[in-house]
């Protein structure tokens, strides 16, 4: 247990030096480009701004004329306190609230679809492994492989196509109907819920497969140790040995993909919310880059990346946890 | 006999290939009786465990059982329907693997592993379930603290002291035992054998003793059946056998054991190996490595002929 808790403190610490480097890299890289934001933002006003206003905005987005470290050291305290400056294209709102909203949708809608199609394809993987040739085994990977092989945006412009747009069974686009009051009423909620349907449907029905394919393929290799043949001999019900012998091991392997998928959730789910107009955080890159937003950009960078690292992390802790060889 | 426990007929397993099914296991008939240890011992490919697998109908594809009967207690084995055999598993039948470690699953507790099997044989208390569990282990000599410990915590010995525990723990009448000692070192091996011979006497249920150790069998068993290349070659009662055998290849096995101190004579090990069961010599599947072969043993099949009480011996030599 001690072993197992210096280890994940040794992993913590091993994503903090990669935070670190993406905080850093997040610095250089700006400064390493032609022009700036305080310029992006000063022509946008088309001369309507003074040489004063243009000085204020430069010390607004921290372009000093200082030198580098200061520079540096200021970035980085800044960072500490949530300050990662000013979005350009929702001036002057901060960018953290802005990524933070987005976040709220993203992780909502996102994170719900890969876990559930994490937690079916996995089940379903186990499944048609101890039913090597079953229905389930013969009528699964085709399947799989003709959902996985359409480009995802294709499938997901073709249900808004027709089931939206024709059919008309789901709303077309946004979050939430324009005409309802964001809070906690059940009206609200129920506008959510409508919305996210086709979105997170769309997505699990493409990445379902492929959790399918992966906890088969290792399920099946699972069936073959020693400890399912014993346990079939010791009398163990189908069902025990299904989800305590088999699923339980050959999940563990899958984790990491897992953790990545969880972690990729911030910024994977862009094109689902380009199709759909709905306002996360992939949403939220696409108009940061048409707008030339810096920070907005940035901000959304280093939010990826430390959702990645936390993700990753939270996959070792499952692992730690799963599997007592870890330990 | 109403004493017999386990009878097998002319039991043939095989493998099916491409190329058409390749026999591991012909023609195997014995009796096994109630509280009799029964030793089988054959090389690597001869069959033995295959045989038990077999027996068992634990087999995996592409071996299946082509042929013969196998009766437990008067059940039929080969006609019982998979509930039948799951009800019968553990509780009559029970098994101890060669290699506890694989055979355990490696993410839930020794104790949990125990307590599951209480649990799919009628113990519905989990309180009398886990005391059960920790009785287990106090049988195999192991501190019931070990209920928490996973099976990669525990050594070799412990772990097969496992596997015994958990075989006796539902009271089976037939404990099948697949090389257990195959992973120990001498003196491991040792311990874990006299537990057995011990255990065995005080609770009277019967063995098949599985091994490539003939002279294990020796203290052990009752009596010691020989396979060889997927037959029976011989079988008798174990003082017998200790005394060196009738099959020109039991007599091999013998002459290949390295003498104990005192003892004058050198080791011969037996020429050649196993045959390819693909395609199996002809007649007497052992007349290629046999110094008494004739032309006859080339041709013609042997058959079984009995030469004292219970000893059994397919082979066409006369007695010397």
């Amino acid at each position: 247990m001690v072993r197992a808790a210096w280890w994940l403190l040794r992993r913590l610490g091993f994503y903090a030096v990669a935070a670190w480097a993406a905080l850093t890299l997040n610095f250089v890289l700006p400064r390493m480009m032609p022009g700036d934001p305080a310029t992006a933002l000063f022509g946008r006003f088309k001369g309507e701004l003074t040489p004063e206003a243009m000085d204020a905005l430069r010390a607004t987005f921290g372009l000093t004329d200082e030198p580098l470290w200061r520079q540096y050291l200021g970035y980085l305290g800044h960072v500490a306190q949530g300050d990662l400056g000013v979005s350009l294209a929702y001036f002057p709102t901060p960018t953290t609230e802005v990524i933070g909203a987005g976040m709220g949708w993203t992780i909502a809608l996102a994170g719900v679809a890969v876990v559930v199609a994490f937690v079916l394809g996995t089940g379903l993987g186990a499944m048609a492994a101890w039913r090597r040739g079953g229905p389930l085994d013969t009528i699964g990977p085709p399947i799989t492989a003709l959902l996985s092989s359409f480009p995802y945006f294709w499938l997901a412009m073709l249900s808004v196509y027709v089931l939206a747009f024709r059919l008309d069974w789901f709303p077309v686009r946004h979050a939430y109907g324009l005409n309802v009051v964001p809070g906690w009423s059940l009206e609200f909620v129920g506008s959510v819920a409508s919305h996210a349907i086709l979105p997170a449907l769309t997505m699990v029905v493409a990445s379902t497969g492929g959790w399918m394919l992966a906890m088969r393929n290792v399920s099946v290799g699972t069936l073959g140790e020693d400890y399912v043949g014993y346990a079939l001999a010791r009398g163990l019900s189908s069902r025990r040995i299904l989800v305590h012998y088999v699923a339980r091991n050959a999940i563990l392997p899958n984790l990491t993909g897992f953790g990545m998928a969880l972690g990729f959730v911030v910024s994977g789910a862009l094109l689902t919310e380009v199709v759909f107009s709905y306002p996360g955080t992939g949403y939220l890159l696409l108009q940061a880059v048409r707008s030339q937003d810096y920070p907005l950009m940035q901000g959304l960078f280093l939010a990826i990346t430390l959702a990645v690292l936390g993700a990753n992390w939270l996959a070792d802790v499952a692992t730690v946890v799963l599997d007592p060889r870890t330990r | 006999m109403a004493d017999v426990l386990l009878t097998v007929r002319g039991l043939e397993v095989s493998y099916l290939t491409a190329d058409g099914p390749v026999r591991a296991v012909e023609g195997v008939s014995f009796d096994l009786r109630r509280g009799e240890v029964l030793g089988l011992v054959g090389e690597s490919g001869s069959g033995k465990s295959t045989l038990v697998r077999g027996l068992l109908r634990v087999l995996e594809p592409p071996g299946a059982i082509t042929g013969g009967d196998v009766h437990f207690d008067g059940i039929d084995l080969l006609a019982a329907s998979e509930d039948a055999l799951r009800a019968l598993r553990w509780r009559r039948i029970s098994i101890v693997p060669q290699a506890a470690l694989n055979a355990l699953n490696p993410v839930l507790t020794v104790g949990a592993q125990i307590v599951e099997t209480l649990d799919a044989h009628g113990e519905t208390s989990p309180t009398r379930a886990r005391a059960r569990a920790a009785e287990v282990l106090e049988l195999v000599g192991i501190d019931p603290t070990h209920l928490r410990s996973y099976p990669h915590e525990l050594s070799g010995g412990m772990r097969q002291r496992v596997a015994l525990g958990l075989a006796l723990a539902c009271g089976a009448d037939l404990v099948v035992m697949d090389e257990p000692t195959t992973a120990l070192d001498v003196v491991v091996e040792h311990e874990l054998l006299q537990r057995v011979a011990a255990l065995q006497a005080q609770r009277g249920f019967a063995v098949l003793f599985i091994t490539h150790d003939l002279l294990l069998l020796d203290a052990l068993a009752d009596r010691v059946g020989v396979l060889y290349s997927g037959r029976l070659v011989e079988i008798g009662p174990a003082d017998v056998l200790a005394r060196g055998g009738r099959h020109p290849y039991t007599r091999g096995l013998r002459a290949a054991i390295p003498p104990a101190l005192g003892e004058d004579r050198v080791p011969v090990a037996l020429d050649g190996s196993s045959p390819n069961l693909r395609s199996p010599p002809s007649g007497c599947r052992f007349h290629p490595r046999c110094a008494a072969a004739d032309a006859a043993c080339r041709v013609t099949e042997t058959t079984r002929r009995e030469l004292g009480p219970g000893h059994l011996v397919a082979s066409h030599e006369e007695a010397p």
